[in-house]
């Protein structure tokens, strides 16, 4: 559609870059932002900036940091000894919110996917591998997401430590909790019979 | 399921036609590229959200139009009734709906009209390479079990990844590593495919075998087996799969793709002592591939609770008399089914429920007895 006002049309793009966002969506938001006092706006304007110049990465795991380390690693109250690898802090901050795992993480940023050009040198391996030394890692618990390319990434990092003694861990797969057999897909169920276990 | 009617609309050569189905046998006569193999082909199209010939919608549209509309009503064997609608403009996307309400994608539309369809090229299956009997044991271990479609997406996927790694470090080894992953990866894939298939095969051997034996009695055993590319009988898959590997390595890096797996395998068809692609005739392959495709139906029939429609594309040109009457027995009662031919007296008016069309220049209609 064309309003005749390019600064909007500009700002509808910019929206629809955004993940779930449409055509749609994004006219809402942007009317909604022209109907925002100037000073919400300014704030808004101010924290996207913002956003940019102070979240990086963190030196030690590779998840969003403000600062040289981000507050999981530089929390002392966590377990040691074992690293949750996961493919991005996305993944991270869901495995956060469950408030079952009380170690540290390590971000890979991606996985092994050849077909898109993407090698070991390009996911975070070579800190994961100090950072075993360094920090006595008895476990690691490889959290990649349950695809072909996230499962060969994790035969990979067991292989890379498959000389020491260090027990590789993947989350167990199945029916997931509350709900009822009925909505479960037929796959999944399929794989959970496969890999049921004795009560 | 039955197919009582179905409409199209610029699809193919064919302009405009609706037309009401017997809930038995339904013979569609025509000469040749007239348009039958389209009107199946439109039945069929419900089945899997496209066509069996192609992956192209726009190869659908009638020549000059600029889009094609299909419509099916019909009833499931737990007696609801269902309309399934299917459209698509040029430049656009197909789109779908199941009793008015739109599907976000086309896909859900799989399972509703289970179908088996039997076409020319089909023969293939008992005569060609191993490629055409590996597909018909997919499909119908997908059929048996959901788990195997979702294995074999993810084994293809593991060799397409493993051959990219080949291609790049063509002959220069595996600087990084990253072999070894990708191998364990295909070895664990590779043995669910085959144990996916090795089950299908013994639950539809025997029941191909008996099939055989009722439509053409008298005649020699017919038996399927597994023929693994890379493991003997008994065997362990894991095992023999990764001592594959180990002796193809040097081949693979220099060739830069995957040579072992079960993308390699076959079945072996064999009549009494004889095996089939070397030693059957033109009309016995013909047959055994019939067969094969009715056994699917079977499986279908057995493992889902609804009845497939069969379609068959001018498959009694080849077969003697006797052999068709024990065929039409053999649908009667059991399946709707469609089946062309380029002769009409290919089908006399026999005792079960039937109705009969002509297609002339994409022209369908429904004829009387004859």
């Amino acid at each position: 559609m064309n309003y005749g006002l390019p600064p909007l049309q500009d700002l509808i793009e910019y929206f629809k870059k955004l993940p779930g966002v449409g055509e749609k969506t994004a006219r809402r938001l942007g009317f909604a932002i022209l109907d925002m006092d100037d000073r919400e706006v300014k704030g808004f304007a101010e924290t996207l900036l913002q956003i940019k110049e102070k979240i990086g990465f963190c030196n030690r795991c590779g998840n969003f940091a403000e600062g040289e380390i981000c507050g999981i690693c530089s929390d002392k109250s966590r377990l040691e000894g074992i690293l949750c690898i996961v493919e991005r802090p996305a993944d991270l901050y869901i495995l956060e919110a469950s408030g079952q795992y009380r170690g540290r993480y390590h971000v890979l940023h991606g996985v092994l996917s050849p077909l898109d050009g993407v090698g070991p040198d390009d996911l975070n391996l070579e800190k994961l591998k100090s950072r075993v030394d360094e920090e006595g890692i008895k476990e690691l618990l490889i959290a990649t997401n349950p695809s072909v390319e996230g499962d060969t990434t994790s035969l990979y990092i067991a292989r890379m430590f498959k000389d020491r003694s260090i027990r590789v861990t993947r989350p167990a797969r199945g029916i997931p909790l509350g709900s009822s057999l009925e909505f479960v897909d037929k796959s999944t169920i399929s794989k959970a019979l496969e890999k049921r276990e004795p009560i | 399921m039955v197919i009582d009617r179905i409409d199209t609309v610029c699809f193919r050569n064919i302009k405009k036609a609706s037309l009401e189905f017997s809930e038995s046998f339904n013979f569609i006569s025509g000469s040749n590229a007239q348009g039958k193999t389209n009107l199946l082909e439109a039945i069929h199209f419900f089945s899997l959200g496209r066509s069996f010939r192609t992956r192209r919608y726009e190869e659908l549209v009638q020549f000059g139009e600029e889009y094609f509309f299909l419509r099916l009503r019909g009833r499931s064997d737990t007696g609801i009734d269902i309309r399934l609608e299917a459209g698509y403009e040029k430049g656009g996307r197909i789109r779908g709906s199941v009793n008015g309400k739109r599907l976000s994608g086309i896909a859900e539309i799989i399972g509703i009209v289970p179908s088996v369809i039997f076409t020319a090229q089909d023969i293939e299956i008992a005569s060609g390479p191993p490629g055409y009997r590996r597909t018909f044991l997919d499909y119908t271990a997908a059929q048996i079990s959901p788990l195997f479609l979702s294995d074999l997406k993810e084994y293809r996927r593991v060799i397409r990844h493993r051959n990219s790694l080949l291609r790049r470090y063509a002959g220069n080894g595996d600087p990084r590593g990253e072999l070894p992953a990708w191998d364990e990866m295909l070895v664990e894939k590779g043995a669910a495919i085959v144990k996916g298939r090795e089950e299908t095969l013994r639950e539809i051997s025997s029941r191909a075998a008996r099939l055989y034996g009722q439509i053409s009695p008298g005649a020699e055993e017919l038996r399927l087996a597994y023929s693994c590319s890379f493991n003997a009988p008994g065997g362990d898959t894991r095992e023999a799969l990764r001592e594959a590997l180990e002796n193809s390595r040097e081949n693979e890096r220099r060739r830069g793709y995957t040579l072992c797996g079960p993308q390699y395998d076959d079945i072996l068809l064999t009549l009494g002592e004889a095996e089939l692609r070397k030693y059957g005739s033109q009309g016995r392959r013909r047959l055994v591939a019939v067969i094969l495709k009715l056994t699917q139906a079977l499986t279908i029939m057995e493992r889902r609770a609804e009845r497939p429609v069969v379609l068959l594309d001018d498959i009694f040109s080849e077969l003697d008399e006797e052999t068709t009457v024990r065929v039409r027995k053999h649908l009667t009662d059991r399946y709707q089914s469609f089946i062309t031919s380029p002769r009409e007296d290919d089908f006399p008016e026999g005792k079960e429920k039937s109705a009969r069309f002509r297609v002339l220049g994409g022209a369908c209609e429904r004829v009387a007895p004859i």
